[in-house]
């Protein structure tokens, strides 16, 4: 089942709430359609009121439904059963998923859970006692990606793409969509479908439930699910041949390490990482490496400031000119501004970050 | 004319009567083993493949005995696209099919206590809970094996012989 375009209602109804307990179900059905409509998380905290986080903020059930005569608190038990439920009684099969703190529904949703941590040397073994959930409601968007196609491509050839953006600001939704336009080729530009390979190390692109895409990501994607990053792209690498290599969220020296191979092999990426503009991500060793060595041609920095995927800035990669807007904008009239951010614009003036 | 049919009518039944009840001896040992052949496969699915409850109850019904497999269909199919949880589809899938068995109460409060223990956190309490259960399976099997085979005979001849009883008492 893949779901496109599905309105959030629909999702919400056939997806989501037939996990909860009734009662809180029984919150949804009360909330206008309106509301349900903008609904992007809901999360679940033992011991508080149930809440979800629109757009504008995070609202506790109780404040959105005027005429509720009485709450309840959602328990650990609800955690439980709930956890029980979504992991279809089997909360085993999941432990993996667990130790990274999140698990995947079938819709590609994710499910962020809290707990208590069980360590062993430093490393998280698994999680207990749970006490929080935040379920994040996944809602493919065909053809977010069309705003930014115009500036990745150079005579039909893909350039190696950078994205940028805060979280929530639709950098994985638009590498979403710009996978499926990869692997499908894009007619009107005279584009053809490319082999893409996408490891989605938090199975968020794709959104693998036991191992199938849920979403639409294109005819010629192999998707390696729950994989690291670095370890994955050797593998696809090695075996599936793709001349697209996608990936989410990158940032350390190892990342960067991988991504360099995988260009050195003739591959092209496309790859997401969190930041709210160019300082923050000079700000990361791999990424200021891979910036440094020139590494991507189009550096694409997203806001929400006019919702989800606003696109603030697009750097040619080689000179940090911007695309965007006219060429006379070199890149260093362009650094933002440092002065509420001291640690990185100290840094930054030591001229161990420029570019 | 008429006695000889009733007479034998009373030794066939009696005897019938025996036969059964020694059957359900050897059929309580053969469902013992069932579950315990149905459990190591869970065991493995678990362990091996991470397969989630409903997936392997699916796959292990369709390998096993046909009544124990029904268990194993129906607690899937309890605990898919329900809030049921594994504790609750378990126990009413056993409960249901009780009269089916041939089981004792007390192999039927082992099973049970398998349904306390599934959809564990981790793999290794799961299996380890599993791995109870059959251990617990196991000693049950050595205990109706040796009670098949040293009342199996008995009631079968005990069958007879009641039933010859009657018809001379009778005739």
């Amino acid at each position: 089942m893949i779901n496109i375009d599905t309105s959030t209602l629909d999702v919400l109804d056939k997806e989501i709430l037939p996990m909860l307990p009734e009662r809180m179900c029984f919150y949804f059905q009360l909330l206008p359609e309106n509301l349900k409509e903008q609904i992007h998380e809901i999360r679940l905290r033992a011991g508080q009121i149930l809440s979800v986080c629109m757009s504008d903020g995070e609202y506790s059930i109780s404040e959105l439904i005027s005429n509720l005569s009485e709450v309840n608190k959602v328990s650990q038990e609800d955690i439980q059963e709930i956890l029980g439920v979504m992991s279809q009684n089997s909360l085993y099969a999941f432990c993996e998923e667990i130790r990274g703190g999140f698990i995947t529904l079938k819709g590609g949703h994710r499910v962020g859970i809290v707990g208590k941590a069980v360590c062993d040397s430093n490393k998280i073994q698994s999680l207990k006692h749970f006490s929080g959930l935040n379920i994040r409601i996944s809602r493919q968007i065909i053809n977010s990606a069309d705003a930014i196609i115009e500036y990745i491509f150079e005579k039909e050839a893909f350039l190696n793409t950078l994205i940028v953006s805060p979280p929530r600001c639709g950098k994985t939704t638009i590498l979403r969509d710009l996978v499926r336009q990869l692997s499908n080729g894009i007619p009107p530009m005279g584009i053809r479908g490319q082999t893409v390979g996408v490891i989605d190390e938090r199975s968020e692109i794709a959104a693998c439930y036991k191992g199938v895409p849920q979403n639409y990501i294109g005819i010629r994607t192999d998707v390696l699910d729950n994989c690291p990053k670095v370890e994955g792209i050797m593998m696809l690498l090695r075996t599936m041949g793709p001349k697209i290599i996608a990936t989410d969220e990158i940032g350390s020296i190892e990342d960067a390490d991988a991504i360099m191979t995988a260009l050195y092999s003739g591959v092209n990426v496309a790859v997401t990482a969190h930041g709210g503009g160019l300082e923050d991500i000079l700000y990361k060793p791999g990424l200021r490496k891979l910036i440094k060595t020139r590494a991507f041609n189009r550096i694409i920095i997203l806001s929400g400031r006019k919702g989800p995927g606003t696109i603030e800035a697009v750097y040619e990669g080689s000179n940090m000119k911007r695309l965007d807007i006219e060429a006379k904008d070199s890149f260093d009239s362009q650094l933002p501004d440092f002065s509420r951010r001291s640690i990185y614009s100290r840094r930054m003036t030591q001229g161990r970050v420029l570019v | 004319m008429l006695k000889i049919i009733g007479c034998s009518i009373v030794f066939v039944g009696s005897a019938l009567v025996g036969v059964f009840l020694a059957l359900s001896k050897y059929e309580r040992v053969n469902e013992l083993r069932s579950f315990i052949q149905a459990l190591n496969m869970l065991e493995t699915e678990i362990r091996f493949a991470l397969c989630t409850l409903p997936d392997a109850f699916i796959k292990i019904a369709a390998l096993i005995e046909e009544k124990t497999s029904e268990v194993f269909s129906s607690a899937a199919l309890k605990m898919q696209g329900t809030r049921t949880n594994a504790f609750l589809a378990w126990n009413n899938s056993l409960e249901e099919r009780k009269a089916l068995f041939s089981i004792n109460g007390e192999d039927f409060s082992i099973l049970k206590s398998l349904g306390g223990s599934l959809g564990e956190a981790d793999v290794e309490n799961q299996v380890k809970s599993i791995r109870l259960v059959v251990e617990c399976l196991k000693n049950q099997e050595i205990k109706a094996e040796e009670e098949r085979a040293k009342s199996g005979k008995l009631l079968k001849s005990m069958g007879v012989l009641v039933g010859l009883t009657l018809v001379i008492i009778l005739y």
